[in-house]
């Protein structure tokens, strides 16, 4: 088997390269052996479109604001502890 | 007020800021009681570092800049085990899929089914291994850089890119398989 139609058939490889792309520069030959693979490879084809999605739902989870909010007992120990700490 | 030259005054920090950092703080760690710990650990940080505050930033600026030093901290006490990375239940020998990655139902038109994607996402998360966790939480802190994660976490690159790798073929097939 040729190493480019080895290549060309790694799927593994194809979506390790999808991810990589998304956060850091590939250079040209792994650019190229990706776009071949995605040309005749509808699975990652797939996989990209899906995972591209996954990281923007990843952005907003990691970024949406929390409404849960400290109990009064918590704050109110946290402000005797800072109090003791001043008085030192 | 004891010090005339302090540009912030810590008795009203608990109030003005210990709700704003522990909203910060819960949805980078993903546990309550670290979360509460780390905002405990920031302001005594605070109390000790005060003296050097010059009210060039605000106050919530520079205590969240302590905030995340902290959870970089924790990340790095916690001594995280590198998980096995050789075994692979998503590919064949020679790169192939084991199976066929399936279409997961998104509609990118409908913002209310896609929240409920999100909260099966978040599940999907917390299955993650702990490590693997901590990248991800660590590459949305602000997006942390690459090397910055890499050191925090003692990896070399080339495990960083295997586990966001890895991750978010979990993450897919965990979708698939539960919102299908």
């Amino acid at each position: 088997m040729g190493e480019m139609e080895n290549n060309n058939r790694d799927c593994k490889k194809a979506t390790f390269l999808i991810e990589k792309g998304m956060h850091a520069q590939l250079n040209i030959s792994e650019k190229i052996n990706l776009q071949l693979h995605l040309f005749s490879c509808s699975w990652c084809r797939t996989y990209q479109r899906q995972s591209k999605y996954i990281e923007t739902m990843l952005g907003n989870l990691f970024n949406q604001p929390k409404r849960e909010k400290l109990t009064d007992d918590f704050k109110n120990d946290l402000q005797l502890l800072i109090k003791e700490k001043l008085n030192k | 007020m004891a010090d005339k030259n302090l540009k912030t005054d810590p008795n009203l920090w608990v109030e003005l800021y210990a709700d704003k950092l522990y909203g910060f703080v819960l949805k980078k760690v993903f546990s309550e009681e670290l979360a509460k710990d780390l905002v405990q650990e920031t302001f005594l940080a605070a109390l000790q570092g005060m003296h050097g505050f010059k009210g060039e930033s605000t106050e919530l600026t520079w205590l969240t800049a302590i905030l995340k030093n902290k959870i970089i901290d924790s990340y790095k006490k916690k001594k995280l085990p590198i998980e096995q990375l050789t075994d692979d239940v998503f590919f064949e020998n020679y790169g192939h899929w084991r199976s066929q990655p399936l279409e997961i139902g998104i509609n990118e038109s409908n913002y209310l089914e896609n929240k409920e994607l999100g909260k099966v996402l978040e599940q999907c998360m917390k299955k993650l291994p702990a490590l693997w966790l901590t990248v991800f939480s660590l590459k949305y802190v602000d997006d942390s850089s690459t090397e910055l994660i890499c050191s925090s976490l003692s990896l070399t690159a080339a495990n960083y890119w295997v586990i966001v790798h890895r991750s978010k073929l979990s993450l897919r097939a965990c979708l698939q398989k539960h919102w299908l």
